[in-house]
């Protein structure tokens, strides 16, 4: 009987407890730590991180297959008369000062020379943001290292559930990892050689699809064009990802994941260290950048260097002043063309013309001064109370589970 | 509110959904084949004839890879007197998008052909607690409410009212809310909805509703309650303590995620239904409930009638 009445307690409990899953809970404040660069908040250049788009916003967004959507303009129509796509401004868009959004005929009237699926494109590219009117406002920064966001209001999509967001930033992985252990921080990011060592009660770890290409960018346009491709045939990436990666990862000649593009197959990876001494001249040199504060790319540089000296190109590895760098490139849109066109300006590269994404990317590649390896998944550490963590930065349906 | 027996006209439309949904694929395999075909033929020369090699990395089921193939084949020009022979490795893959078909030409060219991706559901097993799909649409569904005749619809600022041979949609002016709730009332001809910061009141024929800016009162379990304004709750209720009260003092909570469970008078669970994917609203309707789930893969939103066989329990 006594049995029976601390189960029935026990099942009442769980019933109360349980019940809260169903809906997301607003407030809090949730510490996330990134390895991102300086430039949140800076608004000319509000592409710089994947939390911007949580404060400066578009007119049209990319969804999660890829699809462009209205967003700060609501609809579209063609004027033939006068050759311009017209958008329609959404209305009750609060701006910091608490005055409306009412866009000018420069933002809202586009000149039809280009397809309109081009148009679309380009008009969702963060750094095309066209008002502060996001989710999240910036309440305090000190640039390059701490931004505290807190919760719009007025926010047409309706107000996030989190009150505030304190991101520090340029933080190291390992540094991310300390503070997550001493409870500095709710949200770090880890690297995929740690996912295994991650799993332990009261670490959520998350690993999204591939969202992070790994390539060697040629910085020094006197490394010739047979050198560039001698190396990218020198370097053995599936030897890397099973011995260095642990495995994790998935090596590609592409720019885009094959999840997101389909055709990254196309890409060959396959290593050819007698096509590559072809290829390269005699006495070829080639600097190799290495980023101190990088664990990862720090080893896989050194090994690249390995590889590339076995076709005949004498490499140094340097901290500075190098003939190419290895770096990491987030994917910020599942869309391909968005996306290439991202990482171009990102990478300071020509924009490809464009067209079908497998062209535009053939394009980006076809000189061998991007030289794509692997594909990483974004790796998090989270807080158990932590819910709706996403891999694309949305902060705003990110909720915290009462304690 | 309350849920009436499934009626013919939905199992008309169920039956052709399915039918439909069948023939759409197969006609989506056979298009997709004959575009790629034309792409690749466009590349041979009129002595020259493919040869393919054909690999599946998708999640297209064999079956359909197979008569990809077999279509693909026949599609592409017979040309038995062909001098030449042009290896094309064809590679059903997928993206983002839906699936993606790729030939590459062995003479340098690649061809691609997106075919849209159909998703089969998985067929509904029984359970005690029975339930029944009243509708499912890709926007957010925040109630529904089923007539004899009718089916009324309430989106995140939408009411849809579907009739047998016709279909009517308003929109609604009102605030934007995270993780939107809504609650609808029919009574004869007049409808009321309920939002955060805002109620809808207004008539089926015509459909026309006023809104004004500020959160009624409506009755849940028999109790005056109301939205929180700007917020995803219901002022002075928990999350936990939004239940369905059925069979005279048991109740429907949603205990996980994606369950259905039925709590007697002493909070021991009696039976569970599960669903496939997130629970997003449960309202009572009539003697069961009504409950609104959001599927991650599909991202379709469905309202299922949950019935409590009460004589048994």
């Amino acid at each position: 009987m006594r049995y029976r009445w601390i189960a029935l307690a026990i099942s009442c409990l769980s019933a109360v407890v349980a019940a809260g899953v169903l809906r997301p809970r607003y407030g809090g404040t949730l510490r996330v730590e990134t390895s991102a660069g300086p430039k949140i908040g800076a608004t000319e250049n509000p592409a710089a991180t994947p939390f911007a788009g949580q404060i400066y916003e578009t007119l049209v967004h990319c969804d999660s297959h890829g699809e462009m959507k209205p967003w700060l303009a609501t609809a579209w129509t063609h004027d033939a008369a006068m050759g311009k796509w017209i958008f329609s401004a959404r209305k009750n868009v609060v701006l910091p000062n608490g005055t409306l959004w009412t866009p000018g005929e420069d933002i809202l009237a586009v000149p039809d020379t280009k397809p309109l699926d081009e148009i679309l494109v380009e008009a969702s590219l963060q750094n095309k943001a066209v008002a502060e009117s996001g989710a999240f406002r910036i309440s305090n920064q000190r640039p390059g290292e701490f931004i505290r966001l807190v919760a719009n209001e007025n926010y047409w999509g309706g107000r996030p559930f989190l009150d505030s967001v304190e991101i520090q930033m340029g933080r190291t992985r390992h540094d991310q990892l300390l503070d997550f252990e001493l409870g500095k921080a709710d949200v770090v990011e880890a690297e995929i050689t740690d996912i295994k060592a991650l799993k332990q009660p009261n670490v959520v770890v998350q690993v999204s699809k591939p969202r992070e290409t790994i390539a060697l960018i040629f910085e020094n346009a006197k490394i010739s064009d047979p050198i560039r491709q001698a190396v990218a045939l020198s370097i053995d990436r599936s030897s890397m990802q099973r011995v260095m990666l642990d495995k994790q990862g998935e090596v590609s000649g592409a720019l885009l994941p094959q999840w997101i593009s389909g055709y990254a197959f196309l890409f060959p990876t396959a290593r050819d260290v007698a096509r590559a001494k072809d290829l390269a001249p005699p006495g070829a040199t080639l600097s190799l950048c290495e980023d101190p504060r990088d664990r990862v790319l720090r080893s896989l540089v050194d090994r690249i260097a390995v590889d590339v000296s076995q076709s005949g190109i004498a490499v140094r590895t340097a901290i500075s002043a190098c003939d190419a760098d290895l770096v990491r490139l987030p994917i910020r849109s599942v869309n391909p063309q968005q996306a290439l066109l991202s990482l171009a300006s990102e990478l300071r590269v020509s924009a490809p013309a464009w067209g079908p994404p497998f062209e535009m990317e053939r394009e980006l590649l076809h000189d061998y001064r991007i030289v794509p390896l692997f594909q990483f998944p974004f790796v998090y550490a989270l807080r158990p109370n932590v819910k709706n963590w996403s891999a694309q930065g949305d902060l705003a349906d990110v909720w915290l589970e009462e304690n | 509110m309350e849920t009436a027996p499934r009626s013919t006209f939905m199992r008309v439309v169920s039956c052709l959904v399915l039918l439909l949904s069948g023939w759409a694929q197969a006609d989506q395999i056979e298009d997709g084949a004959h575009a790629l075909a034309a792409k690749i033929a466009a590349h041979l020369a009129p002595q020259e004839r493919a040869h393919l090699v054909v690999r599946n990395i998708s999640g297209l089921p064999a079956a359909d890879a197979i008569r990809a193939r077999s279509k693909l084949e026949a599609a592409l020009p017979r040309r038995s007197r062909a001098k030449s022979v042009v290896d094309v490795s064809v590679t059903f893959s997928e993206n983002i998008a839906g699936y993606l078909w790729v030939a590459e030409i062995h003479k340098g060219e690649v061809e691609m052909v997106a075919v849209s991706t159909n998703t089969v559901s998985a067929a509904p097993h029984r359970q005690l607690l029975a339930k029944r799909l009243l509708w499912e649409q890709s926007e957010p569904l925040l109630d529904v409410v089923q007539q004899v005749d009718r089916t009324v619809v309430l989106g995140n600022g939408t009411v849809t009212i579907v009739h047998a041979d016709k279909r009517s949609d308003v929109v609604l002016d009102i605030p934007r809310v995270r993780d939107p709730r809504g609650r609808l009332e029919v009574d004869g001809n007049t409808l009321t909805a309920y939002f955060p910061g805002a109620t809808c009141r207004g008539t089926e024929e015509p459909l026309h509703l006023d809104c004004g800016g500020s959160s009624a009162e409506f009755l849940l379990n028999g109790d005056k309650v109301r939205f929180t304004p700007g917020r995803n709750t219901i002022a002075g209720l928990r999350p936990g303590e939004e239940t369905a009260s059925v069979c005279e003092g048991m109740k429907l909570v949603a205990l996980k995620e994606d369950l259905v469970t039925l709590l007697d008078k002493n909070g021991s669970t009696r039976d569970q239904i599960e669903l496939s994917g997130q629970i997003t609203a449960l309202w009572p309707a009539g003697d069961g409930a009504l409950a609104v789930m959001r599927n991650p893969e599909t991202e379709q939103y469905a309202a299922y009638a949950i019935s409590v066989d009460c004589a048994s329990h």
